[in-house]
């Protein structure tokens, strides 16, 4: 490990701050204040004492927990993208991320106390729902890593800065070629995609079954069947869809290669939602004698329509970011490339405009010139006239 | 962002936000209750009859302050057979109710007799039935984007809409017109409501042991309790028979009522000599009647006999024992006086609980009549659903 990239040459107290805060926000402050809120509410209305001990257990790991996230989150928003600073103390912290939550099943304690008070619910469950996404999450460090590192060592100077790519000899095929990706960007996407496909309507089917168990009625039995029909539906396309948002997140705009996974994504995502919607159509008949039957397939697949629009965005994507990307010679969609094309247009578009102002200048000198002659010959001197 | 891309992000967030926005309209009028259904009270859906269809209507209240109009708002029935097989449907017609509005809704009930096989007709008018049916209440909300059906199946007793048809060959008496000679006999039997004013046809046959037979067809109009005699021209031969007692005649009554029939025989034992000292013993139930005596509870059933004229005018046991389907059991034992055509009443004293069992009740009983004289017996047991109401 190069141990001159945690030299303070590097280090940016205003970056590490705001990085700091979001971690201390997201990790510290928000959980810290729901359970201080939980313990207010149960002390107002006289709760059991086990839960109230939960709640206090609970706070002092987010206290302990936060304050660490916080420290690492600072050090990681400090030095730069690329280097291995950065890298170790993000690497570090969303592994601790982990270990947090883990932490707060307090060995089984939490899910124990629930099942008393509330009704049996698998933390567990949930915990190996969450794993995978924070096991992204982990990974995006890397891929920040690989994404950044050339870039930080061109601005070191430690390497030569990468030429052009020549548009003339790009073929759309070209377009999957990998040195136009971002891992970040990649398993950013691919891991939201799993938290919004998968994770959370698992989670929310988790908690329904639970309820639903809880209510030790036959009549919901066919139900539960359903939710877990479901929930595979939910897995056998969420994780093609995940994959398949890496690609697109991967791929810069404007790219084939981003368009295609991007086109099969709201394709499968029809299909999702028409089997979220139970096809449109909801049938209870576990009450003797009664069945009620919903159907509001017009409904959803008016929702579809709203979903499929999005093939729309994405042809118009392709087609209006292509030529810049073409012209910026096929660069990796990271925010700094970004940035600097961006301000890179911002310039050229400057320069035009003042290009613009100054052949209008010159256009109206001229003119003036041209008007003086003619002024001096319709108005001769007075002391001619004289 | 590039403006096209942000107009059609726009759009598909429009898109969404009106399906979110229908989805909530939709659901919050329900939750509040501002979409609800009311029975009109005092109406019970009185059934009728016509062209062989019965009728049950039934005015609801629909309320509808929801933000959409309830579109083709329909009630339809179909009856099964134990089995399951549909009988008939009975579809309601559709019905929109405006957004904002109360719309007060006639619910028909309709079945029509003719869509049953016979058998299932006959059973249903004769003998009462049980049907399963299915009620499906059917409407499209949220601009028709939405249908809801609510399904739910019962049973339902049905009939008997004519009962106790009952040849009273003991009060049949000869006639002479002339040179004529006719036998009249008696016919009793009961019309629920909704046959009221139907007409039916009688037809009474007279068959004896010599092979002679005659019969007379009558049009009968059915009230509750329909009392009518057909007069059966005879022979003078098959007359003197009947008179000196060597008959040993029958007559059959066949109501035809929409293509379905029922009957009732009875021997006629006119001229004496049968053997037996009492005869046609018969629990009259179509005259049974409950009674409160402020506060005491009464049941009277009549019961009618014949007495051979060797044995008229002496004593013979009358043992008469009431059931309720709730396992209330009473009887009662009397001494009734022998006459040629003997009538008598059976008085039962019941406690509130049975007379709660059978007020109002339309319940199954069970009554049976044990005449004794001498070493003889002779029985009558009758199964009955009574119409006893008595008002408070």
């Amino acid at each position: 490990m190069n141990i001159g990239e945690f030299d303070k040459k590097h280090f940016s107290l205003v970056k590490g701050g705001l990085t700091a805060t979001a971690h201390a926000l997201k990790y510290l402050v928000i959980p810290y204040v729901l359970f201080a809120v939980g313990l207010m509410v149960l002390a107002g209305q006289d709760g059991p004492q086990r839960v109230g001990d939960l709640l206090g257990d609970l706070q002092t790991l987010v206290l302990i927990f936060g304050i660490v996230l916080t420290v690492l989150g600072f050090f990681k928003g400090a030095y730069p993208k690329g280097s291995y600073s950065r890298f170790l103390f993000g690497i570090t912290a969303s592994v601790l991320v982990i270990v947090y939550v883990f932490s707060l099943l307090l060995d089984g304690r939490t899910e124990d106390i629930i099942a008393q008070e509330v009704f049996e619910l698998d933390l567990y469950l949930l915990f190996i729902r969450f794993f995978f996404p924070a096991l992204l999450a982990v990974l995006m460090q890397f891929g920040e890593f690989a994404d950044h590192r050339r870039q930080f060592l061109e601005r070191e100077g430690k390497i030569e800065v990468k030429e052009r790519e020549d548009p003339k000899d790009h073929q759309f095929y070209h377009d999957f070629r990998l040195r136009y990706g971002s891992l970040y960007n990649g398993l950013k996407l691919a891991r939201s995609t799993l938290i919004g496909f998968v994770v959370i309507p698992l989670a929310v089917i988790i908690l329904l079954k639970a309820g639903f168990s809880s209510l030790n009625v036959q009549e919901v039995d066919s139900m539960m069947s359903n939710l877990d029909d479901i929930s595979a539906y939910m897995v056998m396309l969420g994780v093609p869809m995940s994959v398949l948002a890496f690609f697109k997140g991967f791929y810069p705009k404007g790219s084939f290669s981003r368009f295609i996974p991007a086109v099969v994504m709201v394709l499968i995502a029809l299909y999702w939602i028409w089997i979220l919607g139970l096809g449109g159509q909801f049938v209870f008949d576990s009450i003797e004698d009664i069945s009620i039957n919903l159907d509001f397939s017009k409904l959803l697949i008016l929702l579809m329509v709203g979903t499929a629009l999005w093939i729309v965005y994405y042809v118009l994507e392709l087609l209006l970011y292509r030529p810049e990307w073409k012209e910026a010679g096929f660069p990796s969609d990271l925010l700094e490339e970004r940035k600097v094309r961006k301000e890179a247009r911002r310039k050229a578009k400057e320069e035009r405009k003042a290009a613009k102002e100054k052949v209008k200048e010159e256009k109206r000198a001229a003119k003036e010139k041209a008007k003086e002659p003619e002024k001096e010959a319709s108005n001769p001197p007075e002391d001619k006239k004289e | 962002m590039k403006l096209p891309l942000v107009a059609t992000r726009l759009s598909i967030v429009a898109f969404k936000l009106i399906v979110a926005v229908i989805v909530i309209l939709s659901i919050l009028s329900l939750l509040t209750g501002g979409i609800g259904l009311d029975m009109d009270e005092g109406d019970d859906g009185a059934m009728t009859l016509e062209d062989g269809v019965i009728r049950a209507q039934m005015p609801i209240t629909v309320r509808n302050d929801g933000y959409f109009d309830i579109n083709g708002l329909t009630v339809s029935f179909t009856f099964k057979n134990q089995d399951g097989d549909v009988l008939a449907v009975s579809e309601g017609i559709p019905m929109d109710i405006p957004a904002g509005e109360e719309t007060v809704a006639d619910i028909e009930l309709a079945l029509d007799l003719y869509d049953l096989d016979r058998q299932v007709r006959s059973d249903l008018i004769f003998n009462g039935t049980e049907m399963l049916f299915d009620a499906e209440i059917s409407a499209k909300y949220t601009l028709d984007m939405v249908q809801l059906s609510v399904r739910a199946g019962s049973d339902m007793e049905w009939g008997p809409f004519i009962s106790d048809l009952q040849v009273q060959e003991w009060s049949a008496q000869p006639l002479e017109e002339g040179d004529d000679r006719f036998v009249q006999v008696p016919f009793t039997l009961r019309a629920e409501d909704a046959f009221n004013g139907l007409q039916a046809v009688a037809v009474t046959e007279y068959l004896d042991g010599d092979g002679y037979t005659s019969n007379v067809t009558q049009s009968v109009q059915l009230t509750q309790d329909v009392y009518e005699t057909a007069k059966i021209p005879l022979s003078q031969e098959a007359y003197g028979r009947l008179m000196n007692g060597t008959a040993n005649a029958t007559v059959r009554t066949t109501l035809y009522v929409l293509d379905c029939l029922t009957y009732d025989e009875g021997q006629l034992g006119m001229g004496g000599g049968g053997g037996d000292p009492i005869y046609n013993i018969q629990l009259q139930m179509g005259g049974s009647y409950l009674q409160n005596l402020s506060g005491s509870y009464l049941i009277m059933i009549p019961f009618s006999f014949q007495t051979d004229p060797a044995y008229q005018g002496q004593y013979a046991n009358a043992f008469i024992e009431y059931w309720d389907s709730h396992g209330y059991y009473t009887n009662i034992n009397q001494m009734v006086y022998m006459e040629p055509s003997g009538w008598a009443w059976a008085e039962f004293w019941i406690p509130q609980y049975a007379f709660d069992t059978v007020n109002n009740g339309d319940e199954l009983i069970q009554v049976k009549l044990t005449m004794t004289y001498q070493s003889w017996t002779g029985i009558n047991e009758q199964y009955y659903y009574e119409p006893w109401t008595v008002s408070p």
